[in-house]
């Protein structure tokens, strides 16, 4: 045979031998219900994997979001704006809405910070109260954002993220929620209180040049307790 | 306000497609991280890794026939799990790994004894016994067609990286089957 013919042969065998390979790992592999059975996930994989498909939901979702209403956004802040103009002659709004830019969106309110306060910067925080059975699992530093996870045996999970004020956003869905905000200590905290159980709830604050943003399955009561909790590590 | 309720639908969509793959394959993955790590805490990770090169290249994978979903989704895994497996440099302890020399290059060609059904069988058996990292990149090429740069974006390696393991991997084959006494001298 020719050199040529042979490389197209060899070539041809090791294709079909390598699918034959394969094709008999695949078919070496147990049936699901079977595999259910011989193995079972550790709590830890368990909670790792939910909070991958919370952070994939958030992210696919606040992505539609900003794509879908983007132009939407674009009237309402300019509605906005005049009437925030309007507002701003009004003392106690001005006190209020001083460094913090809250905008309405029909299903996600947007929190950026606008803040000249001297901080000091690369603080840790911890919260000295945290509800029974959550323990810190994992921290996932990104960009300036600090995010962490606190996780119960049931793999529920509370997200914790801050960053500096000046650097950083929140989107809040505030389609399932019940907006109100509380005062303690002269800090102001926004809560979005769920109204369903298949949707967390919020609290969103700021403090000594700092964002902060927790949500979680437990009742708002828990959050707020975390919230007032913090402490600088 | 059309666009911006399509924009969420695909998204939801997305995240019930991902769900359902993740439920559909996740103890598959389990077992043949298992079987490389020996480890559940590795295999779990393989098993998340893999999971997170999904999601990265989500729009090539939710567009794939299950079939051709579920191969691929599989022979990532084994990818990641022998990543960690480097990592933890426990890969050099693995028999089968230890008989090849990385330094290898000579190229093999399979050539024409391999005609009869024994033969081809044969073949078959050096190719399920050559290391993982080999037999993935020949899978990915072979069964799935793919080109050194669709491998390499699928593995996280460089293209150069996928062209020397194909290379190796037929080198590695060749002297398996030597070894064997399936070919001669």
């Amino acid at each position: 045979m020719s050199n040529s013919y042979n490389k197209v042969l060899s070539e041809a065998l090791l294709r079909q031998a390598a699918i034959d390979d394969h094709m008999n790992e695949l078919d070496a592999i147990p049936p699901a219900e079977e595999l259910r059975r011989m193995y079972a996930f550790s709590m830890r994989h368990e909670a790792r994997m939910r909070a991958l498909f919370r952070k994939e939901k958030y992210r696919a979702r606040g992505a539609a979001i900003i794509k879908g209403a983007r132009h939407v956004a674009v009237f309402i802040v300019v509605t906005g704006a005049l009437l925030f103009g309007a507002l701003l002659t009004n003392s106690e709004v001005r006190a209020t809405v001083r460094d913090t830019i809250v905008e309405w969106f029909e299903q996600f309110t947007r929190y950026s910070f606008d803040d000249d306060t001297p901080t000091q910067e690369d603080v840790s925080w911890a919260f000295g109260y945290l509800p029974v059975g959550y323990i810190e699992e994992e921290t996932y530093p990104f960009a300036e954002r600090v995010s962490i996870d606190y996780v119960n045996a049931d793999g529920d999970i509370i997200e914790f993220q801050y960053a500096l004020a000046s650097v950083i956003s929140f989107a809040i869905d505030n389609e399932h929620s019940i907006f109100e905000t509380k005062s303690y200590n002269g800090q102001v905290y926004d809560i979005y209180a769920t109204i369903s159980s298949e949707y967390p709830s919020y609290v969103i604050w700021k403090r000594d040049g700092y964002a902060f943003y927790l949500d979680g399955y437990v009742p708002c009561e828990e959050l707020l307790q975390m919230a007032y909790s913090l402490i600088q590590k | 306000m059309l666009m911006f309720y399509l924009a969420m639908l695909e998204t939801e969509e997305e995240q019930a497609t991902f769900e359902e793959i993740y439920e559909e394959f996740r103890y598959g993955c389990l077992h043949v991280a298992l079987i490389i790590t020996k480890n559940l805490a590795m295999a779990e990770d393989a098993v998340h890794n893999a999971f997170l090169s999904v999601i990265r290249h989500k729009k090539k994978y939710f567009q794939m026939p299950r079939f051709k979903l579920k191969s691929q989704i599989i022979i990532i895994t084994k990818n990641k799990a022998i990543d960690l497996l480097r990592g933890e440099k426990q890969m050099a302890s693995t028999p089968v790994d230890e008989f090849f020399d990385d330094t290898v290059a000579d190229d093999f060609d399979v050539p024409e004894f391999v005609i009869s059904e024994e033969s081809y069988k044969h073949l078959v058996a050096c190719v399920s016994r050559l290391p993982e990292k080999y037999r993935i990149v020949f899978q990915l090429r072979y069964m799935h067609d793919l080109s050194n740069k669709e491998i390499a974006e699928r593995l996280d390696k460089s293209q150069q990286t996928v062209a020397t393991m194909l290379h190796r991997g037929k080198a590695a084959l060749g002297k398996l089957l030597l070894a064997e006494g399936v070919l001669d001298e």
